[in-house]
C-alpha cells in the first residue's frame, strides 16, 4: 500500500506502457510452443501433436548447421570489433569540429545512404568491386597491383559485408552518440581547458566517460542479435562461390521457409537464437556492471 | 605550449580532411540513386558512375505518382509516421521514466520482463490470431499499436534518463513537486536529444516498414507507400496473366530510384531541422534558461 | 460498332452497380443484361451463396466491392468476399473457398496441411465439359497434383509459352565481326562468341567485350541453360533415360557441357563476373556493349515492342538485335522449359460439406473457362472502355488496354484480374484472343516441346529436406569448375557428394513416382 501511494503516478505511467507490452508481446508468446510440436494448420497451435525436442535434434544433427553457426558467429564478431565502434569514433571526431556548418554538412551527408536499400547497394558494391570495370580495381592498378575479383572469392566475403555495413550505416548509427555527447555539461569542458588539458586528454577524460553508459547499453543490446545477421544485406551479396563463408543461420531459415508451413522447425531455430541471445545479454550485463562498479548496464 | 599549437592546428585539419573524404565515399550511393531517378530510361541503364543526371527529366516521378493507391499509400505512411511516432514516444517515456528512478519497486524484474519481449517472439500465427481477436486486421491501427511496444527503445531511454543528475530531481522533490511534474518540467526538457533520437528511429521504422502490411492488411486502400512501391517494382513472374500482348515493360531503373527518394522524403526534409537538437550544451542550457 | 459496345457496356455496368446497391432489385438488372447466363432463374431468386474468394495471387491486395465483383455477384447470384491468401492467413486457419496456387509443390504443401478439398475428376468432366476436353489431352498434369490417389487441384495448362527462352543476339556485332548468318549450331555459336570477345565488335579499340555471361544466382538451376541444352541436359531437372529417371545435375553430358564452358571461360569468352550476374544485370551488360548474346524470354526479346528490345534502343539506339533459336549441339537444342503446366486452382476443405456451394463454384469455373463474356470481364474488363483489340475493328487477335488502364494497378482498382483464374480458359478462347505475331515467334524460336522435367515439377516427399541444398551444392561446383578454380575432374567428386547428401534418396523417390504415375 505504501509503495502504491508513494509511487502512484509512476505506477500509473508504467502500467499504461506495460499494457502495450503485455498485449502485443506477451499475448502471442504462447506461440513458441510450436517449436516442440509438429504444427499442422488444420490442428491449430494447441491441437498439433507434441514432438519434444525433435526439431532441435534435427537442427543440431544437420551437417550444415555447424558451418552456418561458425559463419554467423565470425561475422557478428567482426561486426562487433569493427562496425560497432565506427559510429562512436565518428561522433567523437565530429564533436571536435568547431564549424557548425561543417558539422551539419557531415551529419547530413553521412546518414543519407541509410535510406538506400540493400538491393540497390549490393548492385553498386558488385559494380565497384568488379575486376574489369570497378573503381577499386582501377585504384589497385595505380599501385601496380593486379585487380582481384573480390565478389568471386570466398575469403573476402565477410570483409565486404562488414565494410559495406559500416559505410551504409555509419552516419545513421552515430546519431545516438551525438545525442549522448550533446548532454555533456560545457562547464566540464571549460574547466578542463583551464586545467590545461589538451584535446586528446579531454576526449579521453570527459567525452568518452560521458557517453560510456550509452555505449554500454548499445553494446549489451546488440549482443541479443548475435546469432542474427542483416538478412537483406547477406542475401543480396551472396553467390554460390561465397556460400561457404557467407551462408548464415538467417539465410538457412529463409531457404527452409521457402517450402511453406515449416513453422515448427523455424520456430525451433528462432528459439535457439533467442536463448543464446538472452544468455549473451545477461552475461554482458553482468560483466559491464562489474567493470563499471554498478554504474552502467541495464539495471 | 608548442605541443598544444600543433594539436590545435594539425589535428582539426586532419579531421576535416578525413571526414570530407569519408563523407564523399559514404554519400555516393545516395547521389547515384538521386541522379538516376532524374535520368531518362536509356541513361538510367548506362553502367558507370552517376554523379548528376545527364539528361535531366522528371519522368520517373511523374510515372510513379501516376500509379493508383500511391497517394493513399503516402497518406497511410504519414499517418503511421505521425501517430506511430507520437505513440512510441509516449509509451517509451512512460515505461522508461519510472524504471529509471532508483527507488521504483521491482525494477530489475520489470526491466528483465521488457528485455524478454525484445528477444522472444511468438511467431507469425499467434500474432495474426491476436490481431484478429483485437479486430485490428485491415485497419491502420495495426501499423501503430504493436510497434509502440519497443523494449530496445525503452532500455536506451532508461539509460538516458539515468544520466540526468539526481541532484536536479531531488531538489525539485524537496520543493514539493510530484513525479509527473518533475517529468514534464525537468526530465523531458533535459532529454530532448534522446527523444529526438528515438523519434527519428521510430520515424524511419515507420517509413521502411511493410511486414505488418504484408501480414495484417490486404485492403489496397489501406496499404502503406512502401508496400505499394514494392508491388510496382516486383516484375510479374512466370505466368503471364492472359494471352494478351500486354508486354508491360519492366519498371525503368529510374522509377526504382525515384521510389527510394519519394519514400524517404519526409525524413529527408525533417532531418536538417532536427539536427539543431544535437548541438553541444542544448541540454544543460535549456534548464538554466 | 465500337461506340455502341462501349455505350451498352457502360449502361450495363451502371445498371449492375445500381442493382447491387439496391439489394433485392435483382430482377430488373437481369433483363437489362443480355449476357447473363440463361436457365438459372430459380437459383437467382434463392438466397445468394457466400463465397470466400482468394484473389489472383499476383494481385497485391483486395479492392472491396469493385465493379467486377458486383458483376460476378449479380451474374451468379452469389455474395463474394474477396481475400488475399497469405501464408499467415492460411496458417491461422482462414482458408478461402477457392484460390490459386503456383506449382505442384505448393499444392502438396497445402494438401499436407489438410486445408484442401479433394476434387472428383468425374465432376470436372461433368461440370466443365469444354475445359475437360482440352485438359484431357494434357492428362499427365493431373498426376502432378495427385497425392494418395486423390486429385487435389484443377491443373491449368499452357501450350505456347511466351516465357520460353531463346537467344537474343547483337546483330550489328555479328555483322561487324563478319558473321552473316545468325548462329544456329553450337559450333557457329562458339565462333560468334569467340569473335565477340576477340575482334573488338564495339570498335573502341579496347579489349573490353565478352561473348556471353551467365547467372550463377538463379534460384532453381545453373544458368547457361541453352549450352547445357545443346548437350541434351538441364541441371536440376529430372530426365528420363531408357526408362530410368536421372537428375540433370549429375549426367555425363553435363560434364561435357561444363568442359565446353570451362574452355570458353579460360579463353576469355565468358564474362568472369557471371558468378555475380543476375538476369537483370546481364541484360544491362548487353545494353552496355559488354556482351553480345543473352538468353531471353521470347516475349521480352522477339518482337519489336518487346521490353528488352525497347530498353536496348533507349540506351543504344544504333544497336540491332535479332532473336534466334537455342544453338543445336551434340544433344540437340533446348533450354530451361517449364512444360505445359500453368497454375493450379484449389478448393478449400470446408466446401466439402457444402454441396450447394461446390455446385456454384463449378458454375463459375465453367464460365471462367468457356464463357467469353465472363473471361473478358474478369481478365480484361469491358471492351471499348478498358480494352480493345490491338488492330482497330478486329474481332480477334491481340488485345491492348486503353490508356488509363494500361497499368495492372489501375485495373486492380476496378477488380479486373482479382477474380480471373488465368489459364483455365479453353483452347478456343485462347486461339481467338492471342497475339498471332507472338505465337509465330514462339513457334519459330522455342525449343519446346523438346523436354521438360520428367515429373513435370511434381514435389517429391524428401524435396523439402534436400533439394535446396543440392541446388546450392551444384551451383557452387559448377561456378568453380567453369571459372577454372577446381579441375574438371572434380565433377566426379561433386557427383559423389550430391548422391551422398540426399541425391540418391531423391533419385529413388523420383523413379518410384515415375513408375507409379507417369510411365506411359
Amino acid at each position: 500500500m505504501k509503495t502504491i501511494k508513494k509511487h502512484g503516478e509512476l505506477l500509473t505511467l508504467f502500467l499504461f506502457s506495460f499494457a502495450f507490452f503485455f498485449i502485443f508481446k506477451y499475448g502471442p508468446l504462447y506461440g513458441v510452443i510450436i517449436a516442440f510440436k509438429d504444427f499442422r494448420v488444420v490442428d491449430g497451435i494447441w491441437g498439433s501433436p507434441w514432438v519434444g525436442f525433435q526439431h532441435f535434434q534435427e537442427l543440431f544433427q544437420n551437417n550444415e548447421f555447424y558451418r552456418l553457426l561458425k559463419n554467423t558467429l565470425l561475422l557478428n564478431l567482426y561486426q562487433l570489433i569493427f562496425a560497432f565502434p565506427a559510429p562512436i569514433i565518428l561522433a567523437l571526431l565530429l564533436n571536435e569540429v568547431r564549424s557548425r556548418h561543417f558539422q551539419r554538412f557531415i551529419q547530413t551527408t553521412m546518414y543519407l545512404p541509410h535510406f538506400v536499400s540493400w538491393v540497390i547497394m549490393s548492385g553498386l558494391i558488385i559494380y565497384f568491386l568488379s575486376p574489369t570495370s570497378g573503381i577499386v580495381g582501377e585504384i589497385m592498378g595505380w599501385f601496380g597491383l593486379e585487380p582481384v575479383f573480390f565478389m568471386g572469392k570466398k575469403e573476402y566475403f565477410r570483409s565486404i559485408v562488414v565494410v559495406s555495413a559500416i559505410l551504409k550505416d555509419l552516419g545513421w548509427g552515430s546519431i545516438i552518440y551525438f545525442a549522448a555527447l550533446s548532454g555533456i555539461n560545457p562547464e566540464l569542458q571549460e574547466s578542463a581547458i583551464i586545467d590545461g588539458a589538451n584535446r586528446w586528454q579531454r576526449i579521453i577524460r570527459i567525452n568518452i566517460p560521458s557517453i560510456m553508459p550509452t555505449v554500454a547499453i548499445m553494446f549489451i543490446l546488440s549482443l541479443g542479435g548475435f546469432l542474427s545477421a542483416n538478412f537483406e544485406q547477406i542475401i543480396n551479396l551472396l553467390n554460390p562461390v561465397t556460400y561457404e563463408t557467407g551462408d548464415v543461420i538467417d539465410t538457412y531459415v529463409y531457404r527452409v521457409g521457402l517450402q511453406q508451413f515449416q513453422y515448427s522447425y523455424t520456430a525451433a531455430i528462432g528459439l535457439f537464437k533467442s536463448v543464446v541471445g538472452l544468455l549473451l545479454i545477461l552475461g554482458a550485463n553482468l560483466t559491464v556492471r562489474k567493470l563499471s562498479r554498478g554504474e552502467s548496464g541495464l539495471w | 605550449m608548442k605541443m598544444k599549437r600543433w594539436q590545435d592546428l594539425i589535428a582539426p585539419g586532419i579531421i576535416y580532411f578525413a571526414l570530407s573524404v569519408l563523407a564523399l565515399i559514404v554519400v555516393y550511393p545516395f547521389i547515384h540513386v538521386l541522379s538516376v531517378s532524374f535520368s531518362g530510361r536509356g541513361e538510367a541503364l548506362r553502367s558507370g558512375f552517376h554523379f548528376y543526371p545527364r539528361d535531366f527529366e522528371w519522368g520517373a516521378y511523374r510515372e510513379l505518382l501516376d500509379y493508383p493507391f500511391i497517394w493513399s499509400g503516402y497518406a497511410n505512411t504519414l499517418f503511421r509516421m505521425v501517430v506511430g511516432t507520437a505513440l512510441t514516444l509516449l509509451v517509451t517515456v512512460c515505461a522508461a521514466y519510472p524504471l529509471s528512478r532508483p527507488d521504483f519497486p521491482m525494477k530489475r524484474v520489470l526491466v528483465l520482463l521488457l528485455l524478454f519481449t525484445m528477444i522472444f517472439d511468438g511467431g507469425i500465427v499467434p500474432n495474426y490470431l491476436l490481431m484478429k481477436e483485437l479486430h485490428l486486421l485491415n485497419t491502420r491501427w495495426v501499423y501503430v499499436l504493436p510497434s509502440a511496444a519497443n523494449a530496445f527503445q525503452v532500455l536506451v531511454m532508461i539509460s538516458f534518463f539515468r544520466s540526468i543528475p539526481d541532484a536536479l530531481i531531488e531538489a525539485a522533490r524537496i520543493d514539493g513537486a510530484r513525479d509527473l511534474r518533475i517529468l514534464f518540467r525537468i526530465v523531458l526538457p533535459l532529454s530532448i536529444p534522446s527523444l529526438v533520437t528515438i523519434g527519428l528511429w521510430s520515424l524511419v521504422h515507420h517509413i521502411n516498414a511493410f511486414m505488418d502490411n504484408l501480414l495484417y492488411v490486404t485492403d489496397q486502400s489501406k496499404f502503406v507507400l512502401q508496400q505499394i512501391v514494392r508491388q510496382i517494382l516486383i516484375e510479374n513472374r512466370l505466368d503471364p496473366f492472359t494471352t494478351a500482348t500486354d508486354i508491360t515493360p519492366p519498371a525503368p531503373e529510374s522509377l526504382k530510384m525515384a521510389a527510394v527518394i519519394i519514400c524517404s522524403l519526409p525524413v529527408l526534409v525533417l532531418y536538417p531541422f532536427l539536427l539543431q537538437y544535437f548541438e553541444k550544451g542544448t541540454m544543460i542550457g535549456s534548464v538554466k534558461g | 460498332m465500337n461506340k455502341r459496345i462501349k455505350f451498352v457496356s457502360a449502361v450495363f455496368l451502371a445498371v449492375s452497380i445500381a442493382a447491387s446497391l439496391l439489394t433485392g432489385c435483382n430482377s430488373g438488372a437481369d433483363t437489362a443484361s443480355p449476357g447473363t447466363s440463361t436457365g438459372e432463374s430459380p437459383a437467382a431468386k434463392s438466397k445468394p451463396v457466400e463465397i470466400t474468394w482468394g484473389i489472383h495471387f499476383q494481385a497485391a491486395g483486395v479492392v472491396n466491392d469493385s465493379e467486377i465483383q458486383k458483376w460476378l455477384e449479380q451474374k451468379f447470384n452469389v455474395k463474394i468476399k474477396p481475400v488475399k491468401v497469405t501464408d499467415a492467413s492460411i496458417a491461422s486457419g482462414e482458408v478461402p473457398d477457392i484460390f490459386m496456387l503456383g506449382d505442384p509443390a505448393n499444392v502438396a504443401a497445402y494438401q499436407n496441411q489438410g486445408v484442401l478439398m479433394s476434387i472428383d475428376p468425374n465432376m470436372l468432366k461433368e461440370k466443365m465439359p469444354e475445359y475437360y476436353t482440352d485438359i484431357e489431352k494434357k492428362s499427365e498434369l493431373f498426376q502432378t497434383v495427385t497425392i494418395d490417389n486423390k486429385l487435389w487441384a484443377i491443373p491449368m495448362f499452357i501450350d505456347l509459352k511466351p516465357y520460353d527462352l531463346g537467344m537474343l543476339w547483337r546483330k550489328d556485332w555479328l555483322d561487324k565481326v563478319g558473321i552473316g548468318k545468325v548462329p544456329e549450331t553450337l559450333d557457329e555459336f562458339e565462333k560468334a562468341v569467340y569473335a565477340f570477345a576477340q575482334k573488338d565488335p564495339d570498335g573502341n579499340g579496347v579489349k573490353d567485350t565478352y561473348g556471353l555471361t551467365g547467372t550463377a544466382t538463379s534460384t532453381w538451376s545453373s544458368g547457361f541453360y541453352s549450352i547445357f541444352g545443346a548437350f541434351g541436359v538441364e541441371p536440376t531437372m529430372w530426365m528420363e533415360r531408357n526408362g530410368q529417371i536421372v537428375n540433370g545435375s549429375i549426367m555425363p553430358e553435363t560434364k561435357e557441357a561444363l568442359a565446353k564452358l570451362r574452355q570458353w571461360y579460360a579463353d576469355g569468352v565468358i564474362d568472369p563476373e557471371f558468378i555475380t550476374d543476375t538476369q537483370d544485370s546481364y541484360r544491362k551488360k548487353l545494353y552496355n556493349n559488354r556482351i553480345g548474346v543473352i538468353e531471353e524470354q521470347i516475349s521480352k526479346g522477339a518482337l519489336p515492342e518487346s521490353s528488352t528490345v525497347k530498353e536496348m534502343q533507349a540506351l543504344n539506339p544504333d544497336a540491332k538485335l535479332v532473336f534466334a533459336k537455342n544453338p543445336k549441339g551434340p544433344g540437340g537444342d533446348g533450354s530451361w522449359d517449364w512444360g505445359v503446366k500453368s497454375n493450379f486452382i484449389v478448393i478449400g476443405s470446408k466446401v466439402q460439406d457444402q454441396p450447394e456451394k461446390l455446385e456454384k463454384l463449378f458454375e463459375i469455373l465453367r464460365a471462367e473457362s468457356s464463357d467469353e463474356e465472363t473471361i473478358n470481364m474478369t481478365s480484361l474488363g469491358v471492351k471499348g472502355t478498358h480494352w480493345d483489340f490491338a488492330e482497330s475493328g478486329a474481332a480477334s487477335g491481340a488485345t491492348k488496354f486503353i490508356p488509363g488502364f494500361e497499368k495492372q494497378e489501375q485495373r486492380d482498382q476496378l477488380g479486373i484480374r482479382l477474380f480471373s483464374l488465368g489459364n483455365i480458359t479453353t483452347q478456343a478462347y485462347r486461339d481467338k484472343y492471342s497475339n498471332p505475331a507472338l505465337n509465330e515467334a514462339i513457334k519459330a524460336t522455342s525449343s519446346a516441346p523438346r523436354w521438360t522435367d520428367a515429373l513435370l515439377f511434381s514435389s517429391l516427399p524428401s524435396d523439402g529436406k534436400y533439394k535446396k541444398d543440392l541446388t546450392s551444392l551444384m551451383q557452387k561446383y559448377f561456378a568453380q569448375i567453369i571459372s577454372g578454380e577446381i579441375p574438371l575432374s572434380d565433377f566426379d567428386t561433386f557427383v559423389a557428394e550430391w548422391k551422398a547428401k540426399g541425391g540418391d534418396e531423391l533419385t529413388k523417390e523420383a523413379n518410384d513416382m515415375y513408375q507409379n504415375q507417369f510411365k506411359k
